[in-house]
This record gives structure tokens, sequence and C-alpha cells, in this order.
């Protein structure tokens, strides 16, 4: 029995080990940014692409248009609760990438598409890529294949939290250091969680 | 070498092992919303609070804290004329605090949430930055514990490399995993 726990909790390591390692950068860069508010935000690149706005068409079906018009990668067509109104009454949403986000808003006037293009860096690429889950919508083959290997590796870290202690108490459960790291990540754990409820 | 790197994984690993079912379990939460409902248990109250205490949110808020037992993290301030409103916020209670200054009275909502809704908040928790003492040891702990993860895994390569018969088989899954992996995360990057 403790043989096959090893070889499970071995093999499902080795699955997911791009992604551990992704968990990893991601949680201990985190640490050390300053509050979401306070991030240096760089500037978006702003372009322009032509497109006339055909008559008679809701909201919806105006950027559901715009998002066929402009291909943007691995994006979906934008939800209803990401329509809005900017301050000049001009219809925008935001296209939601692993790469960062495109804001699109129809200046209807002009005939033509005002796109920001706010590119993340490599540290919010991996948040991104983490948070990007089975739930994210997605027609890119890439999105897909990434939001199945991020719910293996989901179920594979509560598997690996579960062997991992059953592997150290079938064989070393004497050992008086690991009881004493067991009992101070279990225990603060226990008291974080008691006092922030 | 062998027996100091089996020891660190061992030791960091029972360490991390109940913030790590914590993240697996939080994810498991967010990803399938639809598997668990959590609906917040609200009640309301009012308390009186003088005009010298509540120069603003953040002095109406300490006021709170120290005569009735409210803790947690400013946000969300919004200023009016008769007044403000902000929220002090816990992984388990939120607190909807709104102050007017005619009545010198702060209307609070408090909202306490079960234990999914707590494990997705404490999912979110990160950075030293927060007010709240509280916020900023289990932002520590997510630093540790992360960095945990980073020596967890290349313990565990190594570990497992020390293993004859397990390295043609594991070789394979390392390679599915890189394979599957790496590529997806490059051709992402590439492609925006």
């Amino acid at each position: 029995m403790t043989a096959l726990i090893k070889k499970i909790h071995m093999y499902l390591g080795l699955l997911s080990l791009t992604i551990l390692l992704v968990f990893g950068i991601i949680g201990t860069a985190e640490t050390f940014m300053p509050a979401y508010e306070n991030r240096p935000r760089p500037t978006p690149q702003v372009s322009y692409e032509n497109f006339t706005v055909p008559a008679n068409q809701t909201d919806e079906q105006v950027l559901h248009g715009a998002w066929e018009s402009l291909k943007l990668p691995m994006t979906s067509p934008p939800p209803r609760f990401t329509i809005r109104r900017d301050g000049d009454k001009n219809l925008t949403t935001t296209f939601y990438t692993p790469n960062g986000y495109t804001r699109v808003t129809v200046l209807e006037k002009e005939n033509r598409l005002k796109l920001e293009d706010h590119r993340n860096s490599w540290v919010q690429y991996f948040n991104s890529l983490h948070a990007t889950t089975i739930r994210h919508p997605a027609r890119d083959l890439r999105i897909t294949l990434w939001k199945l290997y991020n719910e293996f590796s989901v179920w594979t870290l509560i598997l690996m939290s579960v062997t991992g202690p059953y592997l150290w108490l079938a064989s070393r459960p004497g050992h008086r250091w690991a009881q004493i790291f067991f009992g101070a990540g279990t225990g603060s754990f226990l008291v974080l969680y008691l006092v922030s409820r | 070498m062998y027996r100091w790197l089996r020891n660190t994984h061992l030791f960091l690993g029972v360490f991390s092992t109940t913030f790590v079912l914590m993240y697996g379990l939080s994810s498991v939460f967010m990803a399938h919303n639809r598997w668990f409902t959590d609906k917040p248990r609200t009640s309301e109250s009012r308390h009186a609070v003088p005009a010298e205490a509540a120069s603003d949110a953040r002095s109406v808020a300490r006021h709170l804290m120290e005569r009735n037992g409210m803790g947690g993290e400013i946000r969300q301030i919004n200023v009016r004329a008769d007044g403000f409103s902000f929220v002090l916020a816990r992984p388990g209670t939120f607190h909807e605090v709104t102050y007017s200054r005619p009545a010198a009275e702060a209307r609070v909502k408090r909202n306490v949430v079960g234990f999914v809704a707590i494990m997705r908040r404490l999912h979110h928790i990160a950075g030293l930055w927060h007010d709240d003492l509280i916020m900023n040891l289990w932002g520590a702990l997510l630093g540790v514990v992360s960095f945990g993860l980073i020596v967890l895994s290349l313990t565990g390569l190594y570990l497992w490399f020390k293993i004859h018969q397990e390295r043609r088989i594991g070789v394979v899954l390392l390679l599915v995993n890189l394979l599957y992996s790496l590529p997806l995360i490059v051709l992402m990057r590439m492609d925006s």
C-alpha cells in the first residue's frame, strides 16, 4: 500500500511539475509586491481599427461584431456584464487573456474602434495562467488545453497534500523535527483560520 | 546530500500540507462554483460614534474596532457630503459601515460567511502591505509556502531521480508534463 502511494505521489509530482513551479513563483512574487492599486501600470499601447456599426443592432451584437472583426487571439465574445458606456457614452468592453487585457471602445461617429492594449509582465502572465481555470470561457485550443492542465494540477495538489503526510506517517512517524514542522504549519493555519473568521 | 534533501522535502512538505490543501480545495471551490453555495448570514446594528471620533473613515473604523469588537482591513472608502461608508474586511466577516454625520451614528451590516467562502477569500490574500496584522501573517505564510513549493518541487525531482527503478517511467511522465505545458506557456505568451 505504502509503495503504491509513494508511486502515486511521485508520478503526480512529475506530471504537474511545471504548474507547481508556476504556483510557487507567483506566490513568492506576490508576497513582495505592493498593494494592487499601488503597482506601476505601464501605459497601454493604443491603436485604431476601422469598424462601421451596422444599423439596428443591440450593444451586445455590435461588440460581438467588433470581436469577430478584430480576431484578438485567445479571446471569447464579450459577456453581457462586461459591456459598458464610457464617460463620452461610447460603447466599451474589455477582452482578457493571460497576456493582459485589451479595452475596446466603439467610436461610432468615427467609424472605428479604439484598442488599448495592456500587456502583462511575466509575473502577471504566470498569475493569469494560474487563474485560467476550467470556468474560463475559451474558444482557443491553447487556453482549453491549459485549463485542463490547471484542473488536473489542482486535484493533484489536493492528492499530494494527503499522500505526502501519509508517506511521512508510514515511514518515519516518530521523526521529532517532522512532528515539529507539521505542528507549526497546521497549528499556525488553524489559529489564523480561527481568528480570521 | 540525499539525506539532507530528503529531510528538507519532508519538513517543508509537512509544514505546508494544510496550506497546500487549502489552496487546492479553494481552487476547486472557485473553479466549480456551481457545486458549492455559501450565502452569508447578515445582521444589522447601529452604533453611536461621537463627532470628535469621526474626523474621517479611518477614525470611525478605529472607534468601532476599539468599542465594538470589530476588526479587519479598511476597504472601499466612499466619502459623501453627510458622512462616509467603508468596509471592514476579514476573510470570514465583512462589516459594511455607513456613517452619518448628522446622526453621529454608524449603521453596520455584518456579513458572516461559511467555510467555502472563507477558503475562497484566504486564497486571495497575498502581500505584506495590509493594515491588518492577521492579513499580513497570511501573506507572509503564503510567501513561505510558495517558496516551499518551489523547493519541494526541486527536491522531489532529485529524490525521484535517486530511485533507479523509477527513472524510466518517471522520465516518460516528466516529458509528458514538459512537452504539454512548456509549449503552451510559450505559445500563449507569444500570441497577443
